[in-house]
């Protein structure tokens, strides 16, 4: 009973904050702060759409998200990954340059230190972040009582979901054949 | 047959003007039967659409390439607090090419609505039977006699329960049965606007522009004088700087619910009685999961094939929210998309995958006093988005068709059912499943809803006080537009929309053929 009482309270604490923190946050990277924020990253120069703080968020969302379903071998692993983060850019590149626009901001509020503590409770960059504290923080933001909180839950796992159910490496263990018929495409590795 | 004339947008190195008869926007199911019919009644057509141009040998049955490169904002088009997925086809012949087939006549309800409520006259059961019959005949609509797995259970479910049931009837010629609708027909069996009216209206002499947007009507006094696009890049995203003007003395506008309503308020269109983008109607989905003790495969097989309407009319037409139930059985990325499980959770969920049943149910709108849908606005860039409040009145219908999804699927053999919402569980009987839906929490975001059926924005209707355009699709202000597409149905339907969108269509584009005098203009009459 004292607990829930004292996890609601902080709850809602934090949300409040959060909520002017997010607020704060959209309005720095409304005025100016965008172009650097929410262009595609630099180093990787293929990305078309995906941003590198969007990169490192899904890099830690991902994972947990899909468990064990995720190759165990560290090699393969990391190749559907990378693949995944690969089809999520396309996704993205195809959206109206305004959905583009809102997700590199999404992103680029959540990897702000005071999103990082208020909403996943650590100082940590998104990349250093345990996947323990990670899945806490998903399971919290799907229940949250703040609709604000739990689109954003929403926007990561389905995020998660498109980045690895296309893939071939996915359908052996959940018994998915394949499409019964082969095609190639010049925008898409299909892999 | 003339050779075919088709521009690609993105590959235009010049602005262009091109002239016509008739200017159509967008090549769905209202524009291609649109384009079809002016076509051949000899008049000169120019279909501009924001799409590329796919054959069947283009679509690649993948999800995630299909639903960025085919469908409206990557198929999660979404209501503006993101709590509803609207989905909906940004390619030659629009939805029709990614759309699951089924098949159904206006019900006699929704008409009887329109007539006695609405004061629409001319379209009774027996007046639009022929336009059904043109386009029955024309897209091949048959019953499909061999359901899939993830149908039968829906179909024994429903048998053992008494309720009223049937199959489905598709627009199909030579299916193969794959089940691959929702990403483009690979085999062209689809009777599809892109493989059907379309390249009649072609090889009739309409002209096609592809991957060009229409941004706005320009207006002078009562007419519309232009319609002013932009050439779009090669994924259909950014402008590329050319333009494209369209002048013809009748325009029709058919982009579909929320883009033609937007499109229309982009344009300061007359509107004195502000009712344009009002009373958009989703016909909101929701979705059960079940797990079957059988192989379900639902990721095979034509999607639906048969459907329960046994809540869709049982609390009068204006009473609680009706809704329908349908089978949605599809590849992994939607089949994963309804539930929001993660680590364990979801990796359990996802290895029984051949087991997973799933159904659909759509809740109708529009009909009782405190179902009046959503609201489009525009974005700062212009770009309409569907302001849908999910009311007492859409959550009761949701409650009232988990608790029948529920029981169907129980009836029909479910070892599990889980309602697709991250407040519920798995349940494992029916008694365990009414008594926690009963009282299930619900709320935006945790319940996944979505939506194929936008409808209505620019509704018709014979008085200016309450509709966009008439029951001829004439735009009530602007002596020559008209607006053929989804956004003049002025109710939700209680039926998945297309074969109503054709008929009106048919006979619409017939009417105006009639009225343009067009060379043989009464060609395309049915009967
Ligand atoms: C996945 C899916 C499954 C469905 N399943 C079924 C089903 O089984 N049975 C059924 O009856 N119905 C189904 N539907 C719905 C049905 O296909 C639609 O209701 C119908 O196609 C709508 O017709 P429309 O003419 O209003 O618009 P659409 O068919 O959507 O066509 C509109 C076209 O206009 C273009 N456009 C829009 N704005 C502009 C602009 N400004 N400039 C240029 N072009 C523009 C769009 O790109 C689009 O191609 C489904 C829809 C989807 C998306």
């Amino acid at each position: 009973m004292d607990d829930t009482v004292r996890i609601t309270r902080r709850g809602l604490l934090r949300a409040g904050l959060l909520g002017s923190a997010l607020l704060w946050a959209g309005g720095q990277i409304g005025c100016g702060g965008r172009h650097a924020a929410s262009r595609p990253a630099a180093g990787s120069g293929e990305r078309q759409a995906l941003t590198p703080a969007g990169e490192a968020i899904l890099g830690a969302v991902i994972p947990v998200v899909l468990g064990s379903l995720l190759p165990g071998d560290e090699k393969e692993r990391r190749r559907v990954l990378a693949i995944g983060l690969d089809t999520i850019d396309r996704y993205l590149a195809f959206l109206p340059e305004a959905l583009q626009r809102e997700a590199g901001d999404a992103f680029a509020t959540l990897d702000l230190l005071p999103a990082r503590v208020l909403l996943v409770g650590t100082w940590r960059p998104w990349s250093e972040t345990p996947p323990a504290t990670v899945a806490a923080f998903l399971r919290s933001a799907r229940s949250s009582r703040f609709d604000l909180v739990r689109r954003i839950f929403v926007f990561l796992q389905s995020l998660a979901v498109l980045a690895w159910f296309d893939q071939r490496a996915a359908w052996p263990a959940i018994g998915y054949p394949g499409p019964p018929v082969e095609r190639t495409s010049a925008n898409w590795s299909l892999e | 047959m003339s050779a075919r004339t088709i521009l690609t947008g993105n590959t235009l190195d010049t602005d262009r003007v091109l002239e016509g008869d008739v200017a159509i926007i967008g090549s769905g199911a209202g524009g291609a039967i649109s384009a079809d019919v002016l076509a051949r009644a000899g008049l000169r057509v120019v279909v501009v659409e924001e799409g590329a141009y796919r054959t069947p040998a283009d679509f690649v049955p993948r999800e995630i390439p299909a639903f960025a490169e085919l469908y409206v904002e990557g198929g999660v088009r979404l209501t503006r607090d993101g709590s509803i997925g609207v989905v909906q086809g940004r390619t030659v012949g629009g939805s029709t090419a990614v759309n699951w087939t089924s098949s159904f006549r206006t019900p006699e309800p929704t008409l009887r609505y329109w007539r006695e409520v609405l004061g629409i006259t001319g379209l009774s059961a027996a007046e639009l039977a022929p336009w059904f019959e043109l386009i029955e005949k024309r897209l091949h609509i048959a019953p499909w006699e061999t359901p899939n797995p993830n149908n039968q259970l829906l179909a024994r479910g429903a048998a053992k329960l008494g309720w009223h049931h049937g199959p489905i009837r598709r627009n199909v010629s030579g299916c193969a049965n794959l089940g691959y609708c929702g990403l483009g027909c690979p085999t062209g069996a689809k009777q599809s606007m892109d493989v059907t009216a379309i390249p009649d209206a072609l090889d009739h002499g309409a002209v096609l522009v592809t991957r060009v947007r229409a941004d706005r009507l320009r207006l002078r006094a009562d007419r519309v004088t232009a319609v002013e696009c932009l050439a779009l890049d090669e994924r259909g995203v950014k402008p590329t700087g050319r333009r494209v003007t369209l002048r013809a003395p009748w325009v029709i506008a058919a982009g579909a619910a929320i883009n033609t309503p937007g499109l229309l308020l982009r344009s300061d269109v007359p509107d004195p009685h502000r009712l344009v983008g009002k009373r958009t109607f989703l016909q909101t989905h929701n979705y059960s999961l079940a797990f079957m003790p059988e192989i379900v495969d639902p990721f095979f097989g034509a999607q639906q094939s048969v459907y329960v309407d046994e809540f869709t009319w049982r609390d009068g037409v204006d009473g609680r929210a009706g809704f329908n139930m349908e089978a949605a059985g599809a590849q992994p990325v939607v089949s994963m998309h309804a539930w929001n499980g993660i680590g364990t959770e979801l990796a359990d969920f996802a290895r029984r995958l051949p087991h997973l049943h799933t159904l659909v149910s759509q809740i109708r709108d529009g009909f009782a006093p405190d179902s009046r849908g959503g609201e489009v606005r525009l974005r700062g860039d212009g770009s309409p988005v569907l302001d849908y409040p999910i009311t007492d009145f859409v959550w009761d219908g949701v409650r009232r068709s988990y608790l029948a999804m529920a029981e169907c699927q129980f009836a029909a053999g479910a070892e599990s059912v889980h309602p697709a919402c991250s407040d519920a569980r798995a349940y494992r009987s029916w008694a365990e499943a009414r008594r926690e839906i009963g009282t299930l929490r619900l709320r935006p975001l945790n319940v996944y809803l979505n939506s194929t059926h936008p409808l209505g924005g620019c509704p018709m209707g014979p008085d200016p006080r309450t509709a966009v355009v008439g029951i001829d699709c004439r735009h009530h202000h602007l002596a020559n537009l008209a607006v053929i597409d989804g956004s003049i149905v002025p109710t939700s339907l209680g039926v998945n929309p297309s074969l109503t969108i054709y008929a009106l269509a048919a006979r619409a584009a017939t009417g105006l053929a009639e009225r343009i005098g067009g060379a043989g203009a009464a060609g395309a009459s049915p009967g």
